[in-house]
């Protein structure tokens, strides 16, 4: 199993259209935190950012055969979540607008004020606290810095040329934070 | 430390606060099922929200002369799917965990209730296609 680790995306798509389970296995486990991240980055609850992950890797095992670019697919699987979350998001914010409307999250995620105090507890707070574009982009080049910026671009519904100034923008408000918090020199 | 590894350091952190639940990298895994499978020639060409009239949300599939328009009921647990389909000799739900078949009337409506909440995809065979008589 450890030996897939080392073979490239592309030949684990190739392997994985020819039903090998232990290749579908490895996909898994290099691309579901970008996929987790995308649909959590949406603001949707755990249950439904838990569709839109199986929904996106349904569509994946079907679309093996007939990907145009294996050697971008945290792209693929990124662009293929977005679509699902927006969708979703939409039908959600029509089934609650009153909620949405006062603004109120309805992540129902870990709850920043108790998570643990030591460098990695600050970092998550820290990143928890940044603006919505910017957290989202730092966490979908966290788990996929492979992705090149127009791809970035199209995961984040922003244009290719904003994603280089934005993330050197956005690292730099995270350390600057970070060092607020004393956790970076 | 550099941007590389601040970023390295910021996904342990998200791998460690808001980490891919175990059973949605299991369902992850279990979609593998499909992996190989000839894909759907259906396309979604019609996504409509829930209506200001109190419906669900509206759906439409096509292809190959092939048709597939549905409203989704959901309570959050069990989804009902209304619609009509065209060019369709058999119609058949499926989920992640099976499939059902679809009554379709002879006006090609349907009704299917009871279903899982969460992925959903539709599945039609279309009438056999026959050729043109010849002489052996």
């Amino acid at each position: 199993m450890s030996e897939l680790r080392m073979v490239a995306a592309p030949e684990l798509v190739r392997r994985a259209a020819d039903a090998d389970p232990a290749a579908w296995q490895e996909l898994v486990r290099r691309y579901s935190s970008v996929v987790w991240s995308v649909a959590r980055e949406y603001r949707l609850t755990t249950c439904d950012a838990a569709d839109v992950s199986q929904a996106t890797w349904l569509t994946l095992a079907e679309h093996l055969g007939r990907l145009r670019a294996p050697d971008r697919l945290a792209g693929w699987l990124a662009t293929t979540a977005r679509r699902e979350a927006l969708r979703i998001l939409a039908v959600r914010r029509r089934e609650a607008p009153l909620e949405w409307a006062e603004g109120s999250s309805i992540v129902d995620g870990p709850d920043v004020a108790v998570v643990s105090g030591d460098a990695e507890g600050v970092l998550w707070r820290c990143l928890h606290g940044m603006p919505d574009r910017c957290r989202a982009l730092l966490r979908l080049i966290a788990h996929a810095p492979d992705l090149t910026y127009a791809q970035a671009a199209r995961c984040l519904g922003i244009r290719a040329g904003s994603v280089g100034p934005m993330r050197s923008r956005c690292l730099a408000v995270l350390r600057q934070r970070l060092a607020g918090e004393g956790v970076l020199r | 430390m550099n941007d590389s590894e601040l970023l390295a350091r910021l996904a342990d952190v998200l791998d460690r606060f808001d980490p891919v639940p175990a059973e949605v990298e299991m369902a992850a895994t279990g979609a593998g099922r499909l992996a190989g499978r000839v894909a759907s020639t259906l396309a979604l060409v019609a996504d409509g929200l829930p209506g200001a009239r109190g419906g669900g949300r509206l759906l439409g599939f096509a292809g190959d002369g092939r048709r597939v328009e549905l409203e989704i009921e959901s309570d959050g647990s069990v989804v009902e799917l209304t619609g009509v389909a065209s060019g369709v000799a058999e119609l058949r739900v499926r989920w992640p965990g099976g499939e059902r078949v679809v009554d379709v009337d002879s006006w090609g409506r349907f009704t299917v209730a009871g279903l899982p909440a969460g992925p959903l995809s539709m599945v039609v065979r279309a009438p056999d296609a026959v050729g043109p008589w010849f002489v052996g």
